[in-house]
């Protein structure tokens, strides 16, 4: 019990101080700066917190939100996942390795400032973040892809598994530890993105558009109260897929 | 089982030059030799795991293969790793049955829910002698499948795979470095050599089933002086 606490302590302990350190530092700020607009203390920025949590424009702007990045997120994994799968194909990896190359290193504000003239501005954001997301899922999927054991893929082809078993059962399990761990670092950036280009798409009902609307009315501690709320939705995405893992990943 | 004329090379180093080879039908075939002399290879060309220039004709498709190392799926208990390679061959209906007979003959059946991570040694190696025989094959091939294990777990898996054979047998080719295992299981060794030269074929007139402590000391001499 006692080498268990032990062992538990660190996980609560640092993450704790690390906050409250975070925390720390934006109260010496606020106090030091002493101009609420320019840094609010931490008391105004939760009330507006609170003030936005009991309005329904909140729980829409931050729904919309939602909804644009797991639509951007799970079509992103989706077709990471396909094409990661059928560039086990060495003709079609050489195919797709330069497309891949250039959706990679083309800028964000140029996709996103060329999706805002091409698209309407509630499907734009989750365009923009398909292509930021969509190749970095599908480099972590290709590499868990090609370390999956070729002695098991071996072993699978000479007892003649089919393929759809040994996806099922073999590639699929084998790449899940990696693949569910670069999804966990993608959906954060997928909630940065969508929010990112819904503030330059003036996408309506967002929580982009309420963060440019705060900034645009000098509502500082709003903004950050947006911020905070953007924070939790990442941390609670993120949590969503560790639990996703842990349950799927049971034999580690 | 025969192979025909069969070459193998990787680059410049030759393993096989138009070798040929007869396997009896539900016997098993020990091929000793050295490391490097293309063991291995004998048995990926069999299995198709490797290409190769030449023919290898078999009474039928179905392999089983015992491995050096398990080679069973970590994400998968005992049951479904065997359940694994059942799927494309038996009814569903039928899969649970073939299952927990061979666990309880290889004493496995209270470990089925185990996962690989959580066996012994001998443990996993008994599983992977549970999947090739719960696998209908043709043919079963063997590739230093005790060479990691201690003596006393060597001699039980030994035991364990000659009742399993003794009740189901196919064409088997069992591949070892180890003059002593090839006596405890094969009804006949041959000795290879690099470019698929056979130094020495010996047939054993005993079952191995029925061999106990038979003595083969002319036969096991005449390997020693070739090895």
């Amino acid at each position: 019990m006692k080498l268990k606490l032990k062992k538990i302590l660190p996980d609560i302990i640092y993450p704790f101080a690390a906050v409250g350190i975070i925390v720390a530092l934006w109260a010496i700020f606020a106090a030091a700066i002493d101009m609420e607009l320019i840094v609010p203390s931490i008391g105004s920025t939760f009330d507006k917190l609170g003030n936005l949590l009991t309005g329904a424009d909140f729980y829409r702007a931050l729904g919309n939100t939602l909804l644009r990045t797991a639509a951007s997120f799970l079509t992103g994994a989706l077709a990471a996942l396909l094409l990661s799968l059928v560039s086990l194909n060495d003709s079609v990896r050489k195919f797709l390795s330069p497309v891949i190359k250039i959706v990679r290193s083309v800028p964000t504000m140029s996709v996103i400032l060329l999706t805002v003239i091409w698209m309407k501005p509630a499907t734009s954001p989750i365009f923009v973040a398909f292509l930021i997301n969509f190749p970095i899922m599908y480099s972590g999927f290709y590499s868990a892809f090609s370390g999956v054991d070729k002695d098991l893929v071996a072993m699978s082809k000479v007892y003649g598994v089919k393929f759809k078993n040994r996806l099922f059962e073999l590639y699929l399990p084998a790449i899940a530890p990696a693949a569910f761990d670069c999804m966990q670092s993608s959906i954060g950036l997928t909630v940065k993105i969508v929010i990112s280009a819904e503030v330059i798409a003036q996408t309506r009902y967002s929580m982009g558009i309420a963060m440019q609307m705060a900034r645009g009315y000098l509502e500082t501690a709003e903004l950050l109260a947006w911020t905070l709320a953007a924070v939790v939705l990442s941390y609670i995405l993120e949590l969503l897929i560790f639990a996703i893992k842990k349950a799927f990943v049971r034999w580690k | 089982m025969k192979l025909i004329s069969v070459s193998k090379s990787y680059g410049d180093n030759v393993v096989f030059d138009k070798f040929c080879l007869e396997a009896e039908e539900k016997k098993i075939l020990a091929v000793l030799g050295s490391s490097g002399c293309g063991k291995t290879t004998l048995l990926n060309i069999i299995s198709g795991l490797t290409d190769f220039q030449g023919a290898v004709e078999k009474s039928g498709n179905k392999i089983s293969y015992i491995f050096q190392n398990k080679r069973l799926l970590p994400n998968l208990t005992v049951y479904k790793n065997i359940e694994f390679v059942l799927k494309n061959v038996y009814s569903k209906e039928k899969i649970p049955c073939i299952i927990n007979e061979i666990l309880r003959k290889v004493e496995l059946y209270d470990s089925r829910n185990l996962y690989p991570s959580e066996l012994s040694g001998g443990m996993g190696q008994r599983v992977s002698l549970a999947r090739a025989f719960a696998y209908p094959s043709d043919i079963l091939l063997m590739d230093e499948p005790f060479k990691a294990l201690d003596i006393s777990l060597k001699k039980r898996i030994i035991e364990t795979f000659n009742s399993l054979y003794r009740t189901d047998r196919r064409t088997t080719v069992f591949v070892t470095h180890d003059i002593e295992e090839a006596f405890a299981v094969a009804d006949r060794i041959i000795v290879l050599q690099k470019g698929g030269n056979i130094l020495a074929d010996e047939t054993l007139s005993v079952p191995a089933e029925e061999r106990g402590y038979a003595d083969f000391s002319e036969t096991k001499k005449r390997i020693y002086d070739v090895l």
